[in-house]
Protein backbone atom coordinates (compact mmCIF):
# COMPACT_ATOMS: atom_id res chain seq x y z
CA UNK A 1 0.00 0.00 0.00
CA UNK A 2 1.23 3.40 -0.52
CA UNK A 3 1.52 6.07 1.85
CA UNK A 4 1.02 8.95 0.54
CA UNK A 5 2.11 12.34 2.26
CA UNK A 6 -1.01 14.46 3.74
CA UNK A 7 -1.82 17.75 1.79
CA UNK A 8 -4.38 19.96 3.16
CA UNK A 9 -4.84 21.51 -0.16
CA UNK A 10 -3.43 20.70 -3.95
CA UNK A 11 -3.25 23.71 -6.36
CA UNK A 12 -2.49 23.10 -10.40
CA UNK A 13 -1.33 25.53 -12.25
CA UNK A 14 -2.70 25.85 -15.73
CA UNK A 15 0.56 25.58 -16.79
CA UNK A 16 1.04 22.32 -15.26
CA UNK A 17 -3.08 21.36 -15.98
CA UNK A 18 -1.49 18.39 -18.84
CA UNK A 19 1.51 17.35 -17.02
CA UNK A 20 2.07 13.70 -15.75
CA UNK A 21 2.45 14.89 -12.48
CA UNK A 22 -0.90 16.39 -12.07
CA UNK A 23 -2.72 13.45 -13.49
CA UNK A 24 -1.04 10.94 -11.06
CA UNK A 25 -1.59 13.37 -8.17
CA UNK A 26 -5.75 13.78 -9.59
CA UNK A 27 -5.42 10.24 -9.59
CA UNK A 28 -4.22 9.38 -5.84
CA UNK A 29 -5.86 12.71 -3.96
CA UNK A 30 -9.38 13.39 -3.09
CA UNK A 31 -10.81 15.92 -5.93
CA UNK A 32 -12.52 18.21 -3.08
CA UNK A 33 -8.98 19.36 -2.00
CA UNK A 34 -7.58 19.53 -5.71
CA UNK A 35 -8.03 23.24 -7.29
CA UNK A 36 -7.11 24.34 -10.68
CA UNK A 37 -5.19 27.64 -10.42
CA UNK A 38 -3.46 30.55 -12.15
CA UNK A 39 -0.64 32.24 -10.34
CA UNK A 40 -1.05 35.10 -12.06
CA UNK A 41 -4.50 35.93 -11.44
CA UNK A 42 -5.06 34.27 -7.59
CA UNK A 43 -8.06 34.05 -6.00
CA UNK A 44 -9.57 36.52 -4.10
CA UNK A 45 -12.08 34.20 -1.81
CA UNK A 46 -8.53 32.45 -0.86
CA UNK A 47 -7.15 33.20 2.53
CA UNK A 48 -3.82 33.29 1.62
CA UNK A 49 -2.17 34.17 -1.77
CA UNK A 50 0.01 31.82 -4.08
CA UNK A 51 1.67 35.01 -5.06
CA UNK A 52 3.01 36.15 -1.74
CA UNK A 53 6.76 36.26 -1.19
CA UNK A 54 8.88 37.31 1.40
CA UNK A 55 9.46 36.15 5.09
CA UNK A 56 7.31 33.50 6.47
CA UNK A 57 5.85 33.28 9.95
CA UNK A 58 6.13 30.00 11.90
CA UNK A 59 2.35 29.04 11.22
CA UNK A 60 2.66 30.23 7.07
CA UNK A 61 5.68 27.70 7.10
CA UNK A 62 3.80 25.03 8.69
CA UNK A 63 0.98 25.51 6.40
CA UNK A 64 3.45 25.56 3.26
CA UNK A 65 4.23 22.48 4.26
CA UNK A 66 0.69 21.12 3.98
CA UNK A 67 -0.03 23.04 0.74
CA UNK A 68 1.04 21.76 -2.48
CA UNK A 69 1.42 23.79 -5.97
CA UNK A 70 2.42 21.53 -9.37
CA UNK A 71 3.78 24.56 -11.24
CA UNK A 72 6.39 25.51 -13.90
CA UNK A 73 9.56 26.48 -13.00
CA UNK A 74 10.83 29.34 -15.26
CA UNK A 75 14.25 29.80 -14.36
CA UNK A 76 17.64 27.94 -13.98
CA UNK A 77 17.57 23.80 -12.78
CA UNK A 78 21.17 23.28 -12.81
CA UNK A 79 22.99 25.15 -10.18
CA UNK A 80 26.38 25.08 -8.44
CA UNK A 81 25.48 24.06 -5.04
CA UNK A 82 25.24 27.00 -2.71
CA UNK A 83 28.70 25.93 -0.79
CA UNK A 84 30.80 26.93 -3.84
CA UNK A 85 29.12 30.63 -3.98
CA UNK A 86 31.44 30.81 -0.48
CA UNK A 87 34.62 29.24 -1.99
CA UNK A 88 36.87 31.89 0.41
CA UNK A 89 35.61 30.63 3.42
CA UNK A 90 34.77 27.10 3.03
CA UNK A 91 35.80 24.46 1.15
CA UNK A 92 33.71 22.83 -1.41
CA UNK A 93 33.41 19.73 -3.00
CA UNK A 94 31.92 20.39 -6.53
CA UNK A 95 28.15 19.51 -6.18
CA UNK A 96 25.71 20.61 -8.57
CA UNK A 97 22.02 20.81 -7.77
CA UNK A 98 18.90 20.37 -9.62
CA UNK A 99 15.78 21.56 -8.00
CA UNK A 100 12.58 19.64 -9.27
CA UNK A 101 10.38 21.73 -6.71
CA UNK A 102 11.05 22.98 -3.29
CA UNK A 103 9.75 22.75 0.28
CA UNK A 104 9.68 19.71 2.09
CA UNK A 105 6.40 17.51 3.66
CA UNK A 106 9.26 15.88 6.71
CA UNK A 107 9.87 18.43 9.41
CA UNK A 108 13.02 18.50 10.94
CA UNK A 109 13.61 21.17 13.56
CA UNK A 110 16.75 22.07 11.98
CA UNK A 111 16.25 22.31 8.17
CA UNK A 112 17.71 25.39 6.41
CA UNK A 113 14.48 26.10 4.60
CA UNK A 114 12.79 27.80 7.61
CA UNK A 115 15.13 30.50 6.52
CA UNK A 116 15.26 29.85 2.53
CA UNK A 117 12.09 30.10 1.49
CA UNK A 118 9.10 32.52 1.21
CA UNK A 119 7.15 30.24 -0.88
CA UNK A 120 3.28 29.46 0.50
CA UNK A 121 3.21 26.00 -0.48
CA UNK A 122 5.29 22.76 -1.02
CA UNK A 123 6.14 23.46 -5.10
CA UNK A 124 6.91 20.66 -7.69
CA UNK A 125 7.81 21.46 -11.12
CA UNK A 126 6.20 20.39 -13.43
CA UNK A 127 8.67 20.74 -16.60
CA UNK A 128 11.00 18.13 -16.24
CA UNK A 129 11.59 17.81 -19.54
CA UNK A 130 13.15 21.27 -19.46
CA UNK A 131 14.79 20.23 -16.38
CA UNK A 132 16.35 16.79 -18.55
CA UNK A 133 17.13 19.44 -21.44
CA UNK A 134 19.64 21.85 -19.60
CA UNK A 135 20.99 18.72 -18.18
CA UNK A 136 21.31 17.18 -20.98
CA UNK A 137 22.89 20.19 -22.70
CA UNK A 138 25.36 20.38 -20.57
CA UNK A 139 26.64 16.41 -19.98
CA UNK A 140 26.93 16.76 -23.78
CA UNK A 141 29.56 19.48 -23.41
CA UNK A 142 31.62 17.50 -20.79
CA UNK A 143 30.18 14.19 -20.72
CA UNK A 144 33.65 12.83 -19.18
CA UNK A 145 33.95 15.31 -16.61
CA UNK A 146 32.68 13.39 -12.96
CA UNK A 147 29.75 15.99 -12.14
CA UNK A 148 27.91 15.28 -9.44
CA UNK A 149 24.00 16.01 -9.72
CA UNK A 150 22.06 16.16 -6.59
CA UNK A 151 18.17 16.31 -6.51
CA UNK A 152 18.13 17.29 -2.97
CA UNK A 153 18.93 20.72 -1.99
CA UNK A 154 15.49 22.37 -1.55
CA UNK A 155 13.40 19.37 -1.78
CA UNK A 156 13.62 15.72 -0.14
CA UNK A 157 14.67 13.79 -3.26
CA UNK A 158 12.43 10.95 -2.59
CA UNK A 159 10.11 11.96 0.09
CA UNK A 160 7.43 13.34 -2.86
CA UNK A 161 8.65 10.67 -6.16
CA UNK A 162 5.24 8.76 -5.36
CA UNK A 163 3.93 11.74 -6.66
CA UNK A 164 6.22 12.50 -9.41
CA UNK A 165 8.17 9.37 -9.91
CA UNK A 166 10.89 11.55 -11.56
CA UNK A 167 13.57 9.28 -10.04
CA UNK A 168 13.45 6.85 -12.49
CA UNK A 169 13.09 9.99 -15.68
CA UNK A 170 16.51 10.69 -13.79
CA UNK A 171 17.89 7.41 -13.30
CA UNK A 172 16.81 6.08 -17.35
CA UNK A 173 18.95 9.65 -18.07
CA UNK A 174 22.10 9.15 -15.76
CA UNK A 175 22.75 6.08 -16.92
CA UNK A 176 23.25 7.75 -20.46
CA UNK A 177 26.43 9.46 -19.21
CA UNK A 178 28.51 6.37 -17.10
CA UNK A 179 31.16 9.34 -15.81
CA UNK A 180 28.08 11.59 -14.17
CA UNK A 181 27.11 10.67 -11.19
CA UNK A 182 23.26 10.99 -10.02
CA UNK A 183 22.57 11.36 -6.32
CA UNK A 184 19.26 11.30 -4.49
CA UNK A 185 19.14 12.34 -1.09
CA UNK A 186 16.39 11.82 1.29
CA UNK A 187 15.32 11.04 4.86
CA UNK A 188 12.50 8.85 3.44
CA UNK A 189 12.08 5.41 2.54
CA UNK A 190 10.83 5.60 -0.53
CA UNK A 191 12.73 3.33 -2.71
CA UNK A 192 10.51 0.64 -4.37
CA UNK A 193 8.96 3.02 -7.20
CA UNK A 194 12.80 2.64 -8.83
CA UNK A 195 14.12 -0.38 -8.04
CA UNK A 196 13.31 -2.46 -11.26
CA UNK A 197 15.69 -0.40 -13.42
CA UNK A 198 18.59 -1.26 -13.67
CA UNK A 199 21.52 1.15 -12.99
CA UNK A 200 25.05 1.76 -14.84
CA UNK A 201 26.10 1.84 -11.24
CA UNK A 202 26.67 6.06 -11.40
CA UNK A 203 23.06 6.52 -9.09
CA UNK A 204 23.61 7.17 -5.42
CA UNK A 205 20.76 7.04 -3.47
CA UNK A 206 22.18 9.02 -0.04
CA UNK A 207 20.38 9.26 3.25
CA UNK A 208 21.04 11.67 5.70
CA UNK A 209 21.56 9.89 8.73
CA UNK A 210 21.67 10.35 12.19
CA UNK A 211 21.33 8.37 15.32
CA UNK A 212 18.20 7.01 16.44
CA UNK A 213 17.82 9.12 19.31
CA UNK A 214 18.54 12.48 17.38
CA UNK A 215 16.08 11.03 14.26
CA UNK A 216 13.37 10.68 16.92
CA UNK A 217 13.65 13.75 18.97
CA UNK A 218 14.70 16.01 15.82
CA UNK A 219 13.42 14.82 12.42
CA UNK A 220 9.89 14.81 12.60
CA UNK A 221 8.25 12.56 10.10
CA UNK A 222 10.94 11.14 8.34
CA UNK A 223 11.68 7.42 8.15
CA UNK A 224 12.93 6.10 11.27
CA UNK A 225 16.55 4.97 11.32
CA UNK A 226 16.04 1.56 10.98
CA UNK A 227 13.42 2.38 7.91
CA UNK A 228 16.49 4.16 6.19
CA UNK A 229 18.24 1.36 7.07
CA UNK A 230 16.42 -1.36 5.46
CA UNK A 231 16.26 1.17 2.08
CA UNK A 232 19.28 1.39 1.88
CA UNK A 233 19.91 -2.07 1.80
CA UNK A 234 17.25 -2.59 -0.95
CA UNK A 235 19.30 -0.25 -2.95
CA UNK A 236 22.50 -2.05 -2.78
CA UNK A 237 21.39 -5.16 -3.15
CA UNK A 238 19.50 -3.60 -6.49
CA UNK A 239 23.13 -2.39 -7.67
CA UNK A 240 22.73 1.09 -6.64
CA UNK A 241 25.31 3.34 -5.12
CA UNK A 242 24.97 3.94 -1.68
CA UNK A 243 26.00 7.27 0.58
CA UNK A 244 25.34 8.60 4.18
CA UNK A 245 25.63 11.90 4.92
CA UNK A 246 25.76 12.10 8.66
CA UNK A 247 24.66 15.92 8.92
CA UNK A 248 24.11 17.63 11.02
CA UNK A 249 25.95 15.87 13.54
CA UNK A 250 24.14 17.64 16.67
CA UNK A 251 25.86 17.58 20.10
CA UNK A 252 24.13 16.19 22.84
CA UNK A 253 25.31 14.98 26.61
CA UNK A 254 25.39 11.19 25.07
CA UNK A 255 26.69 12.42 21.82
CA UNK A 256 29.92 10.11 21.78
CA UNK A 257 27.42 6.71 23.24
CA UNK A 258 24.72 7.51 20.23
CA UNK A 259 27.27 8.77 17.25
CA UNK A 260 29.35 5.44 17.87
CA UNK A 261 26.19 3.28 17.61
CA UNK A 262 25.72 5.11 14.57
CA UNK A 263 29.33 4.34 13.12
CA UNK A 264 29.02 0.85 14.13
CA UNK A 265 25.38 -0.18 13.12
CA UNK A 266 26.66 1.54 9.65
CA UNK A 267 29.56 -0.94 9.63
CA UNK A 268 27.85 -3.80 10.65
CA UNK A 269 24.82 -3.29 8.06
CA UNK A 270 27.01 -2.31 5.10
CA UNK A 271 30.77 -2.85 3.66
CA UNK A 272 33.33 0.40 2.33
CA UNK A 273 32.86 -0.94 -0.96
CA UNK A 274 28.98 -0.71 -0.80
CA UNK A 275 29.12 3.09 0.25
CA UNK A 276 30.37 5.72 -2.19
CA UNK A 277 30.65 8.30 0.54
CA UNK A 278 29.99 9.10 3.93
CA UNK A 279 30.24 12.64 4.59
CA UNK A 280 30.08 14.77 7.68
CA UNK A 281 29.03 17.92 8.72
CA UNK A 282 27.77 19.98 12.07
CA UNK A 283 24.54 21.70 12.92
CA UNK A 284 24.53 24.89 11.40
CA UNK A 285 22.11 28.18 10.38
CA UNK A 286 21.67 31.45 9.38
CA UNK A 287 21.49 33.57 12.38
CA UNK A 288 17.86 34.55 11.15
CA UNK A 289 16.59 31.11 11.00
CA UNK A 290 16.78 31.09 15.24
CA UNK A 291 13.65 32.98 15.60
CA UNK A 292 11.07 30.60 13.23
CA UNK A 293 12.90 27.58 14.85
CA UNK A 294 12.28 28.82 18.47
CA UNK A 295 8.57 29.63 17.47
CA UNK A 296 8.29 26.59 15.79
CA UNK A 297 9.78 24.03 18.38
CA UNK A 298 10.08 25.98 21.39
CA UNK A 299 13.36 25.40 23.53
CA UNK A 300 12.82 21.45 24.17
CA UNK A 301 14.72 20.76 21.33
CA UNK A 302 18.24 19.70 20.76
CA UNK A 303 18.97 22.46 17.85
CA UNK A 304 17.10 25.18 20.30
CA UNK A 305 19.26 25.34 22.51
CA UNK A 306 22.46 24.41 21.33
CA UNK A 307 25.23 26.39 21.76
CA UNK A 308 25.93 28.66 19.02
CA UNK A 309 28.19 31.04 18.01
CA UNK A 310 29.19 33.21 14.51
CA UNK A 311 31.37 31.32 12.03
CA UNK A 312 33.04 32.20 9.14
CA UNK A 313 29.89 32.35 5.93
CA UNK A 314 27.97 34.15 8.65
CA UNK A 315 25.95 30.79 9.84
CA UNK A 316 25.56 30.05 13.14
CA UNK A 317 28.12 27.36 14.74
CA UNK A 318 29.37 25.25 17.65
CA UNK A 319 32.69 26.15 18.81
CA UNK A 320 35.15 25.55 16.38
CA UNK A 321 37.09 23.20 19.16
CA UNK A 322 34.16 21.14 19.26
CA UNK A 323 33.17 20.85 15.55
CA UNK A 324 36.77 19.49 15.40
CA UNK A 325 36.30 17.37 18.25
CA UNK A 326 33.02 15.82 16.92
CA UNK A 327 34.63 15.48 13.46
CA UNK A 328 37.79 13.96 14.65
CA UNK A 329 35.80 10.97 17.05
CA UNK A 330 33.82 10.18 14.08
CA UNK A 331 36.65 9.81 11.76
CA UNK A 332 38.34 7.63 14.46
CA UNK A 333 35.75 5.56 15.08
CA UNK A 334 35.05 4.64 11.19
CA UNK A 335 38.51 4.03 10.39
CA UNK A 336 38.98 2.23 13.62
CA UNK A 337 36.08 -0.29 12.57
CA UNK A 338 37.42 -0.43 8.55
CA UNK A 339 40.09 1.56 7.11
CA UNK A 340 38.64 1.87 3.87
CA UNK A 341 35.68 3.56 5.01
CA UNK A 342 35.67 7.00 2.92
CA UNK A 343 34.48 10.03 4.56
CA UNK A 344 34.61 13.81 4.13
CA UNK A 345 33.44 16.92 5.59
CA UNK A 346 30.63 19.06 3.93
CA UNK A 347 30.48 22.61 3.81
CA UNK A 348 33.24 23.34 6.78
CA UNK A 349 36.29 25.65 6.80
CA UNK A 350 40.09 24.49 5.56
CA UNK A 351 40.79 25.12 8.94
CA UNK A 352 38.57 22.36 10.56
CA UNK A 353 39.60 20.30 7.82
CA UNK A 354 43.07 20.58 8.13
CA UNK A 355 42.27 19.89 12.26
CA UNK A 356 40.04 16.56 11.60
CA UNK A 357 42.09 14.98 8.59
CA UNK A 358 45.54 17.45 8.81
CA UNK A 359 45.06 17.72 5.37
CA UNK A 360 42.87 19.57 2.42
CA UNK A 361 41.06 17.29 0.60
CA UNK A 362 43.38 17.67 -2.36
CA UNK A 363 45.80 16.20 -0.38
CA UNK A 364 43.30 12.75 0.61
CA UNK A 365 43.77 10.56 -2.65
CA UNK A 366 40.79 9.71 -2.19
CA UNK A 367 38.52 12.32 -2.16
CA UNK A 368 41.24 14.29 -4.96
CA UNK A 369 38.34 13.73 -7.51
CA UNK A 370 35.63 15.24 -5.34
CA UNK A 371 37.09 18.39 -4.79
CA UNK A 372 38.98 18.76 -8.45
CA UNK A 373 37.47 21.79 -9.81
CA UNK A 374 34.96 21.05 -12.26
CA UNK A 375 34.37 23.39 -15.80
CA UNK A 376 31.55 26.16 -14.97
CA UNK A 377 27.92 25.89 -15.89
CA UNK A 378 27.03 28.80 -18.04
CA UNK A 379 23.82 30.63 -17.16
CA UNK A 380 20.92 28.88 -19.16
CA UNK A 381 19.73 32.24 -19.10
CA UNK A 382 21.81 34.94 -20.64
CA UNK B 1 13.70 53.81 33.26
CA UNK B 2 11.65 51.04 32.46
CA UNK B 3 11.28 48.77 29.44
CA UNK B 4 8.66 50.81 26.86
CA UNK B 5 10.41 54.11 27.40
CA UNK B 6 14.06 52.19 27.00
CA UNK B 7 12.63 50.73 23.82
CA UNK B 8 11.53 54.19 22.30
CA UNK B 9 14.36 55.64 23.45
CA UNK B 10 16.48 53.47 21.34
CA UNK B 11 13.94 53.30 18.87
CA UNK B 12 13.40 49.43 18.75
CA UNK B 13 11.30 47.85 16.07
CA UNK B 14 8.65 45.22 16.46
CA UNK B 15 10.92 42.98 13.81
CA UNK B 16 13.85 43.18 16.65
CA UNK B 17 11.45 41.85 18.95
CA UNK B 18 10.61 38.59 17.02
CA UNK B 19 12.29 36.15 19.01
CA UNK B 20 9.35 37.25 22.04
CA UNK B 21 6.89 35.56 19.43
CA UNK B 22 8.19 31.86 21.25
CA UNK B 23 6.80 33.00 24.89
CA UNK B 24 3.44 31.45 24.82
CA UNK B 25 1.74 31.33 28.24
CA UNK B 26 0.61 34.55 30.24
CA UNK B 27 3.33 33.60 33.04
CA UNK B 28 6.15 33.32 30.52
CA UNK B 29 5.09 37.09 29.02
CA UNK B 30 4.67 38.09 32.49
CA UNK B 31 8.17 37.32 33.45
CA UNK B 32 9.54 38.61 30.45
CA UNK B 33 8.03 41.94 31.44
CA UNK B 34 9.80 41.86 34.83
CA UNK B 35 13.12 40.83 33.11
CA UNK B 36 13.03 43.71 30.68
CA UNK B 37 11.65 46.64 33.13
CA UNK B 38 15.00 45.57 35.44
CA UNK B 39 17.05 45.36 32.25
CA UNK B 40 16.07 49.04 30.73
CA UNK B 41 16.66 50.16 34.73
CA UNK B 42 20.75 49.17 33.49
CA UNK B 43 20.18 51.48 30.52
CA UNK B 44 21.88 49.01 28.19
CA UNK B 45 22.83 49.91 24.93
CA UNK B 46 20.83 49.06 21.76
CA UNK B 47 22.60 45.98 20.59
CA UNK B 48 23.65 44.95 24.17
CA UNK B 49 19.81 44.99 25.73
CA UNK B 50 18.83 43.32 22.85
CA UNK B 51 20.86 40.37 22.81
CA UNK B 52 20.34 39.81 26.40
CA UNK B 53 16.78 39.88 25.88
CA UNK B 54 16.95 37.26 23.41
CA UNK B 55 18.83 35.11 26.26
CA UNK B 56 16.52 36.01 28.59
CA UNK B 57 13.71 34.59 26.38
CA UNK B 58 15.31 31.20 25.98
CA UNK B 59 16.33 31.22 29.50
CA UNK B 60 12.55 31.25 30.24
CA UNK B 61 11.51 29.13 27.42
CA UNK B 62 14.20 26.45 28.99
CA UNK B 63 12.31 26.71 32.23
CA UNK B 64 14.54 29.13 34.60
CA UNK B 65 12.45 32.02 36.71
CA UNK B 66 12.79 34.04 39.44
CA UNK B 67 17.09 32.91 39.39
CA UNK B 68 17.15 35.36 36.23
CA UNK B 69 17.08 37.84 38.39
CA UNK B 70 20.28 36.88 39.99
CA UNK B 71 23.66 39.73 39.38
CA UNK B 72 21.02 41.96 38.30
CA UNK B 73 22.35 44.51 39.59
CA UNK B 74 24.95 45.31 37.06
CA UNK B 75 24.69 44.96 33.78
CA UNK B 76 28.39 43.39 32.98
CA UNK B 77 27.47 41.07 35.96
CA UNK B 78 24.41 40.03 34.93
CA UNK B 79 25.24 39.67 31.29
CA UNK B 80 27.96 36.88 32.91
CA UNK B 81 25.68 35.09 34.73
CA UNK B 82 23.06 34.18 31.88
CA UNK B 83 25.52 33.86 29.42
CA UNK B 84 26.81 30.84 31.83
CA UNK B 85 23.10 29.88 31.79
CA UNK B 86 22.45 29.80 28.66
CA UNK B 87 25.88 28.15 27.04
CA UNK B 88 26.95 25.45 30.30
CA UNK B 89 29.08 23.86 28.12
CA UNK B 90 30.53 26.61 26.55
CA UNK B 91 31.54 28.83 29.43
CA UNK B 92 32.40 25.45 31.13
CA UNK B 93 35.23 24.96 28.15
CA UNK B 94 36.25 28.51 28.12
CA UNK B 95 37.24 28.06 31.67
CA UNK B 96 39.12 25.25 31.32
CA UNK B 97 41.04 26.79 28.02
CA UNK B 98 41.64 30.05 29.46
CA UNK B 99 43.25 28.44 32.53
CA UNK B 100 45.28 26.47 29.63
CA UNK B 101 46.26 28.93 27.91
CA UNK B 102 47.35 31.81 30.96
CA UNK B 103 49.54 28.68 32.27
CA UNK B 104 51.88 29.06 28.98
CA UNK B 105 55.13 30.24 28.89
CA UNK B 106 54.48 33.54 26.96
CA UNK B 107 56.81 36.00 26.08
CA UNK B 108 58.38 38.26 29.60
CA UNK B 109 56.27 41.29 29.66
CA UNK B 110 53.35 40.34 27.00
CA UNK B 111 49.96 40.74 28.14
CA UNK B 112 47.69 38.12 27.46
CA UNK B 113 43.54 38.10 27.45
CA UNK B 114 41.67 35.09 26.94
CA UNK B 115 38.76 35.85 24.13
CA UNK B 116 35.53 34.41 22.81
CA UNK B 117 35.29 35.84 19.07
CA UNK B 118 32.30 34.00 17.58
CA UNK B 119 33.15 30.44 17.27
CA UNK B 120 36.59 30.65 18.09
CA UNK B 121 38.31 30.84 21.57
CA UNK B 122 42.10 32.57 22.42
CA UNK B 123 44.12 34.60 23.29
CA UNK B 124 44.94 37.85 22.71
CA UNK B 125 48.61 39.00 23.00
CA UNK B 126 50.16 41.75 23.15
CA UNK B 127 53.82 42.21 22.61
CA UNK B 128 56.19 45.44 23.11
CA UNK B 129 59.51 44.65 20.28
CA UNK B 130 63.09 47.27 20.45
CA UNK B 131 65.31 45.09 18.82
CA UNK B 132 66.13 42.28 17.30
CA UNK B 133 67.54 40.93 19.92
CA UNK B 134 63.79 41.40 21.78
CA UNK B 135 62.21 39.81 18.49
CA UNK B 136 64.49 36.73 18.82
CA UNK B 137 63.80 36.21 22.60
CA UNK B 138 59.71 36.38 21.87
CA UNK B 139 60.16 34.09 18.98
CA UNK B 140 62.00 31.37 21.03
CA UNK B 141 59.45 31.64 24.13
CA UNK B 142 56.24 31.60 21.45
CA UNK B 143 58.24 28.14 20.07
CA UNK B 144 58.28 27.11 23.71
CA UNK B 145 54.59 27.87 23.85
CA UNK B 146 54.06 26.16 20.37
CA UNK B 147 55.22 23.15 22.19
CA UNK B 148 53.08 23.29 25.33
CA UNK B 149 49.84 23.50 22.99
CA UNK B 150 51.03 20.68 21.18
CA UNK B 151 51.00 18.41 24.33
Amino acid sequence: MIMLPTFDRIFIDKTSEDSEVALRVRSLYPAEIITSSDERQPNANENFSLDKKGPMTADEFNLSKRTLLLTTFKGQFFKRCPGATQKKALTCCNYHVLNLGSQCNMNCSYCYLQSYLNSRTTKIFTNIDQALAELKEMADQHPDQPFRVGTGEVIDSLSLDLLTLYSRRLIEFINQYPKWILEFKTKSNNVEQFLDLKTAGNTVVSWSINPPYIIDREEHGTARFYERIAAAIKCRDQGYKIAFHIDPMIWHPEWKENYSYLAEELNRQFNPSDVHIISLGSLRFQPEQRHMMRERFGLDSLVTRAEMFSSEGNKLRYDAALRSEMFQFMIKKMKALDSAWNIFLCMETPETWIQSFDKVPMQVPELRSLFKPLPQIRDFQS
Amino acid sequence: MDFTSWALQKKLKDQDLLFKRALKTPLQEALFSKLANQLASLNPTYSEGLSVLEMLTDLILMGHNEMLFEGAESFETWKSALKKLRFPETSQRDELLKTKLEQLPWPYGSKVKFERRGDKAGVELKLFVSSATDLTKILASLERVQVEISK
